[in-house]
């Protein structure tokens, strides 16, 4: 249910109607409050007292509504599945606006909501106009219909939409005149479309001369002022148009109090359900739910008997087709029944399970076990007997795995022994996980972020602790050292960046106490193992006390470069052996 | 000025890391064990992912393929409550991190940061369950249970709503909806934490509404519903029935004498559908009865039904 509070009132109705002008009496009194001159009464009036009176004009939605004027309509725009049992209304926004000006009779509202369709706006017409209405009807068994009729159609109608096949009782002008009686269908024609056309007042002139002349009767309308107005068959109007008196019951105020503000909103409320038909045999029409103005149109309740059509202004209007397809209600208990699914355990198909002892519950039939595997797998290219299931379980799981996945494919689907049967659930899960992260920029970008966090090994040491001869010169002045010894430094740095200053091996073979040797590695294999580097890189003695150690990179051979680290390696270790 | 360095090699460096995160095999590809185990780092998940992992524990992202592996477990018109597989949820998030590995080490200290995201997360949907119930002592371990929805109810009411109850009737304790909402034009899914013994679906309110309750055994026979007038409330009475002419017009004179009551009578409430565990499975395989019987002594329109069943024996025919 829905929560809101609200109240409903019958009606809102204004002081000062829309258009009317009303004059408001003013008084001034110029009093003063000064005690020497208070009178008895306690003011006295003072020098001056003055009247008058203003005319207003109050205005207000006549010929058409924007959307502020609108708070919502139904059944929505364009749908195509409201029930047909539902009433289309509209909500408007000005709390006043049904009452705010004259309807077609004192004390009436001004404003209707219709609802029609393609067939309403048909007129069925005898093929010979007045004549045949003078003539008695002839028995419709001796009836022929006659196409040829056709060309009987008065210029002046509109072109024809449709011819009924019907065999009509209207007889033909042959048959007024004595000769053979033959009868003719009635002519169908629409009168328009079921929308509303845009014109200017003046356009009725011709096309609907009533109603251009009593529009021009109302107050704010001139010829000049354009409309968009419906044209609608006098025949069609009869049924539909709620009476005069009848209007006012279809208009009401509901009244909402949420967070102690009170909201009002008029509604109009079609008095003619949409019909949907049958909707086995054709496809329901589309309506169009016109809000029409009906203000000093006391002509349209005096031409509803005199055939022919009658223009409408609209002042907003929209179009759906209806559904019979149920209302909520029915189509929730509809669910349960065959051929519908049915509201079941997840597994459950909706037939009996053809071995009720392997039915998951219910005595259904089911395409999973009690685990969620599904019972027939599915077609699936992997070699060996495979098994699934996904999250969705007919029954409560197991207890959940404390273990976390770090890899998709389990070394038992590599090793398995043939014919065994293998789960991939979990590993379709990982892989999963994986295409999704992949799949998003922004789930990239985020565990990036978060990688940076965690993937940070322990126990450190500062690259200023490793040998000087793996560290690059520093723009810096050592202390002791003058600047220009530090630019002379920093020059020769610059000029020769490849070599070694003067007591460094390129090899660093200095451990901590100086001796030339570190851990596992002999001072011969180290030797080994340096001279070998130099023949590589074709460089000359390897420690020029003093100097540095040049490299020339010129005289490295092809077949130094091929000399694969692992073979350096090896010839050091087997040298210092 | 320098970068920090790490005397010992990789694979010193994860030697030491496995033993500490003790490592298996089994059905998951290597598990890792972190249980019991402090964390090396603290860190915060940034919130973007948060909730996106958040929403992979609904089951959002997740492809419908994957949920209904085959179309018949979830046929045209049906409704069916399932339970969820933690661990198997629970593989999908561990995939997502597996996507920022790129090797080993990597994989190890991935590891330990699975425990702290997975404890953020379970912590993230209890914070979840807290927002729709206040007073929910829902944990993970308490399980999540839902229901998939394929139907024209989706398609013509996609912003229905989904309730439950751990007893009965309304006014045992609410359970948390983690989720519910349409996951393609005709299929809703709906998540619940903990397992609800009555489930309700609600017709959206979507304002007001007018019209009449039809007695669809009775050719254009209408009737409007009896309403307290000072209250609104309805009386429980049954439809006041009336034929329609062709037109549909409805007998405005009939209904009321004045606004109010006319809008009153025609105001038609949101219609409420209870599912209670209780009830043991009992249809879904039914033909239809010749009447089925809705609220107000209406019933429904089982012509529709029938059609359905026909053209689709003509469809296996053929």
């Amino acid at each position: 249910m829905a929560s809101e509070l609200y109240q409903v009132y019958s009606s809102f109705t204004p002081l000062i109607k829309s258009g009317d002008t009303a004059e408001i009496d003013v008084t001034e009194v110029l009093s003063t409050t000064d005690v020497t001159e208070t009178k008895a009464t306690g003011t006295m009036d003072l020098l001056h007292t003055s009247g008058g009176s203003v005319k207003i004009v109050v205005q207000g939605p006549q010929t058409s509504l924007t959307e502020d004027d609108i708070s919502g309509v139904y059944p929505a725009p364009s749908s195509t599945d409201s029930p047909d049992n539902f009433l289309p209304h509209i909500a408007l926004t000005r709390r006043t606006l049904p009452w705010e000006r004259r309807g077609p009779a004192d004390n009436t509202v001004w404003l209707a909501l219709l609802v029609i369709n393609a067939n309403d706006l048909l007129i069925s017409e005898s093929p010979i106009g007045p004549v045949a209405q003078q003539v008695p009807a002839q028995p419709a068994a001796t009836a022929t219909p006659a196409i040829a009729a056709l060309t009987t159609v008065p210029a002046a109608k509109p072109a024809v939409t449709s011819v009924s096949t019907e065999k009509a009782v209207t007889p033909t002008a042959a048959a007024a005149s004595g000769g053979t009686a033959e009868q003719l269908p009635p002519i169908r024609y629409s009168v328009g479309s079921i929308t509303p056309q845009s014109m200017q007042v003046q356009d009725l002139a011709k096309s609907d001369p009533a109603t251009h002349t009593q529009l021009l009767t109302i107050p704010g309308i001139t010829d000049t002022l354009q409309i968009q107005a419906i044209n609608i068959p006098a025949a069609t109007l009869k049924e539909i148009l709620p009476s005069a008196a009848n209007l006012g019951l279809l208009c009401h105020v509901k009244e909402v109090v949420e967070d102690s503000v009170k909201t009002y909103t008029s509604i109009v409320v079609s008095g003619r359900l949409p019909d949907a038909g049958d909707m086995t045999t054709t496809p329901p029409l589309t309506h169009a739910a016109l809000l029409v103005s009906l203000e000093h149109r006391d002509d349209v309740y005096q031409r509803l008997d005199k055939g022919g059509a009658i223009q409408l202004i609209v002042l907003h209007y929209w179009t759906f087709v209806p559904s019979k397809g149920g209302d909520f209600e029915e189509v929730c208990q509809m669910i349960g029944y065959h051929p519908n699914g049915g509201v079941l355990r997840f597994g459950n198909i909706p037939s009996a399970a053809a071995n009720p002892s392997t039915s998951l519950s219910g005595g259904f039939g089911s395409l999973l076990d009690n685990s969620g595997y599904l019972v027939t797998p599915l077609d699936h290219a992997e070699a060996g007997n495979v098994i699934w299931r996904g999250p969705l379980r007919p029954f409560p799981p197991p207890p959940r795995s404390n273990g976390f996945a770090v890899r998709a494919d389990p070394e038992e689907f590599a090793n398995a022994p043939p014919g065994a049967q293998l789960d991939y659930s979990h590993a379709t899960a990982f892989e999963l996980g994986r295409l999704l992260a992949v799949a998003d920029a922004s789930v990239r970008e985020d565990l990036r972020q978060l990688h940076m966090s965690f993937n940070v090994p322990s126990r450190f040491v500062q690259m200023s602790a490793l040998p000087p001869a793996l560290q690059q010169p520093y723009w810096g002045i050592d202390q002791g050292q003058s600047v220009d010894q530090a630019e002379t430094q920093m020059d020769t740095a610059a000029e020769q960046p490849w070599s070694l200053s003067g007591s460094q091996s390129m090899i660093g073979l200095q451990n901590a106490a100086g001796s030339g040797e570190v851990a596992g590695f002999s001072a011969a294999a180290a030797q080994a193992f340096q001279s070998s580097v130099t023949s590589v890189i074709g460089a000359q003695a390897p420690v020029a006390a003093g100097g540095a150690t040049q490299l020339d990179f010129g005289s490295i051979t092809e077949a130094g470069l091929a000399e694969q680290f692992p073979a350096v390696v090896n010839a050091a270790l087997a040298g210092g052996n | 000025m320098y970068q920090s360095f790490n005397t010992q090699s990789g694979a010193a460096v994860v030697a030491a890391a496995v033993a500490a995160f003790p490592i298996s095999s089994g059905p998951d590809g290597l598990q890792v064990d972190v249980s019991g185990l402090s964390l090396p780092v603290t860190t915060t998940i940034p919130d973007r992912l948060f909730n996106w992992l958040i929403g992979l524990r609904l089951l959002k992202n997740v492809p419908l393929t994957y949920l209904v592996p085959d179309s018949s477990l979830l046929p045209a018109e049906s409704i069916r409550f399932f339970n969820i597989d933690p661990t198997w949820v629970d593989r999908i998030v561990d995939g997502v991190f597996s996507a920022a590995n790129t090797g080993t080490v990597d994989i190890t200290y991935s590891a330990a940061v699975l425990a702290s995201v997975r404890a953020a997360l379970d912590l993230g949907l209890q914070n979840l369950a807290k927002q729709q119930v206040s007073t929910s002592t829902w944990t993970v371990a308490n399980g999540m249970t839902g229901m998939l929805v394929r139907s024209d109810l989706v398609t013509r009411w996609p912003d229905m709503i989904v309730r439950a109850y751990a007893g009965a009737t309304e006014s045992t304790a609410a359970l948390p909806v983690l989720r519910a909402e349409p996951i393609s034009q005709n299929v809703l899914i709906a998540i619940f934490a903990g397992t609800p013994v009555l489930v309700e679906l609600r017709e959206p309110h979507v304002g007001v509404r007018f019209g009449l309750e039809t007695e669809t055994d009775v050719p254009n026979e209408y009737g409007y519903i009896p309403r307290d007038l000072t209250t609104g409330l309805d009386t429980g009475a049954n439809p006041s029935w009336f034929t329609l002419p062709a037109s549909r017009v409805i007998p405005l004179a009939t209904i009321g004498s004045d606004a109010r009551t006319v809008a009153i009578r025609l105001m038609r409430p949101p219609y409420i559908q209870q599912f209670l565990n209780t009830v043991a499975e009992s249809r879904g395989s039914e033909n239809p009865p010749p009447v089925i019987q809705l609220t107000r002594n209406h019933v429904a329109n089982v012509g529709a039904l029938n059609a359905r069943l026909a053209a689709l024996r003509i469809v296996g025919q053929s």
